[in-house]
């Protein structure tokens, strides 16, 4: 590959990250532990598979929780750790936009930059959104969507104002927040499983449910994988703070990996005792918060209440590192002359060495996608609330991070095709002659997924996703085409790397 | 169907067991000689 640089395996994390052309500006403070969790936390196992339990539910019942959470999860490791082979080989920041940018060129890259960031911005939106739906009742506010805004617009604030300060505090409450969803977990599944009656465990594998008319149960059950498909997004965290991570090019990749993998079995520990407990499978799918019924159901009021917390708390922590995971794809992009305004997004903090303009734009973004909402809603006057469009909102983030996940491994498989990809270029962190079978497999359940997703009852996903296409297709005839070089048009020499290094210390 | 409902889900949750031991395996043997140079654990402990 005449894009990369040659391998030297056993070089240090800042002489690899000048081999790419970039200087060490971010600080490079986190451990292997504070990598695993910020992905373990966007993963967050007591946000994305609690919000939409229901979803799941409603689509398929209990055996969307017994057999379609370890199928998704069987594929999503494939997923994971292709992309942890590219983090491994291509260590920088921008991750899925650089790899994408190097394997396949400039144009490539910026697809799947933009890609990844309507992903992000949405998955962000879906989590503080829901996190601000939970916690304005327990606050004493009411129930409605001007409060859920308020609330939305205070979370998105301590979110940019602790991504602003650092990412040592932040990397210390995502280290705590890893260890935080484990204890929820574990105090969950212990009060269900001792003190909760319980359905037979053939009521996981055996018991079906759909509200869906006029669908094949087959087909309701596949769209209930959405709830476990949005839960498995956001572990490109560990590759957005690779260059912020010591020994990055193994740490990094197992960080991706193992986020995944941990998840996976949390996550199911935790639905299999939620689901066992049922009492009322109609009542619980009907519930505006199942997992609150069921909890209540079960074991009375005070304890739902502290599952609805301790969910909430955990969904701040989510949205707290997904902000930190967006700004770094911004910074990269940005650095690159990616997007409009470029300069000013690709500015570090001198003071905390932090992409600070980068973790503002993140949080603004992401506070207009619902005014954007409204404001559509309000004009059509639409009976549609948000509430009711945040599967919509799930959808659009599960399907752009994951075509953004896809395209760089699907260039890295036409390299290999084509033999300007060796096993020369591999980082340490690979899997060897097993790659392209894996490879293959991550690309198959991401061309399925992302058909399942816009086909009803999920169509509105598909003509929102349409548009953002539409949109960005006219940005990059008008504006891009022929212009954006992205990181193949620069030249730093060792001098610049110098001179941008020491202007921050 | 309880019994069989019963095996296909241990079936399922076997394979992907599996899957992310082989997986982890397979990647642990490329970094195992990397970390004999860099001396460094995945927790970030030095290793004599």
């Amino acid at each position: 590959m005449d894009n990369l640089p040659e391998p030297t395996h056993h070089a240090s994390d800042k002489e690899v990250l000048h081999q790419f052309g970039y200087a060490q500006q971010l600080l490079r403070d986190m451990g292997g532990f504070s990598n695993f969790a910020i992905s373990f936390s966007i993963i967050s196992i007591l946000t994305g598979a609690v919000t939409l339990y229901g979803t799941g539910l409603n689509a398929g019942g209990p055996v969307v929780m017994g057999i379609g959470w370890p199928i998704v999860t069987f594929f999503v490791l494939f997923v994971a750790a292709s992309m942890a082979e590219l983090a491994s080989a291509i260590p920088t920041s921008g991750a899925l936009y650089h790899w994408a940018s190097l394997l396949g060129g400039p144009n490539w890259g910026w697809i799947t930059a933009w890609l990844n960031l309507i992903g992000l911005i949405a998955a962000i939106a879906g989590i503080d959104y829901g996190c601000a739906q939970f916690m304005a009742p327990l606050l004493g506010m009411p129930d409605i969507p001007r409060s859920h805004m308020i609330v939305f617009g205070f979370l998105l604030l301590s979110h940019g104002i602790l991504n602003h300060i650092g990412i040592r505090s932040v990397a210390r409450l995502n280290d705590f927040s890893a260890v935080y969803h484990m204890l929820g977990v574990a105090v969950v599944v212990v009060a269900l499983a001792f003190f909760a009656p319980r359905q037979p465990i053939s009521f996981l594998f055996t018991k079906t449910y759909t509200t869906l008319v006029n669908k094949p149960y087959w087909f309701a059950f596949m769209s209930g994988l959405l709830q476990a498909q949005w839960t498995y997004t956001g572990f490109d965290a560990s590759a957005h703070t690779i260059e912020e991570t010591k020994d990055a090019r193994v740490k990094a990749p197992w960080g991706v990996f193992l986020s995944v993998a941990v998840s996976g079995v949390f996550g199911y520990v935790m639905l299999m005792f939620i689901t066992l407990a049922i009492k009322d499978l109609a009542g619980a799918a009907a519930a505006s918060n199942p997992i609150q019924y069921i909890c209540e159901n079960a074991l009375g009021a005070r304890f739902g209440s502290i599952v609805v917390w301790t969910m909430t708390i955990a969904m701040w922590f989510c949205g707290l590192a997904c902000v930190t995971s967006t700004s770094r794809m911004i910074f990269a992009f940005s650095r690159d002359n990616g997007m409009p305004f470029s300069p000013i997004w690709a500015k570090i903090s001198k003071k905390y060495r932090t992409p600070a303009a980068a973790v503002w734009l993140s949080v603004v973004l992401t506070f207009l996608l619902p005014c954007l909402i409204f404001g559509l809603l309000a004009v059509h006057k639409s009976s549609l609330t948000f509430t009711a469009l945040y599967p919509a909102v799930t959808g659009i983030s599960t399907i752009g991070l994951y075509l953004s996940y896809g395209i760089p491994i699907l260039l890295k498989v036409r390299a290999r095709t084509r033999g300007s990809w060796t096993s020369r270029y591999d980082g340490p962190w690979n899997l060897g002659n097993w790659s392209a079978t894996v490879n293959t497999i991550s690309l198959i359940w991401i061309a399925f997924i992302t058909v399942l997703f816009v086909l009803p009852p999920n169509d509105l996903t598909g003509y929102i996703f349409a548009g953002s296409l539409a949109a960005l297709l006219v940005l990059f005839l008008v504006s891009v085409r022929g212009k954006f070089r992205g990181p193949l048009g620069r030249t730093s020499s060792d001098a610049d790397l110098a001179r941008l290094e020491a202007e921050l210390d | 169907m309880a019994q069989y409902g019963v095996f296909i889900g241990a079936a399922v949750l076997l394979i992907v067991t599996i899957t992310a031991i082989m997986l982890a395996k397979k990647a642990s043997s490329g970094t195992a000689s990397y970390r004999e140079e860099d001396h460094e654990s995945f927790l970030g402990s030095k290793r004599d």
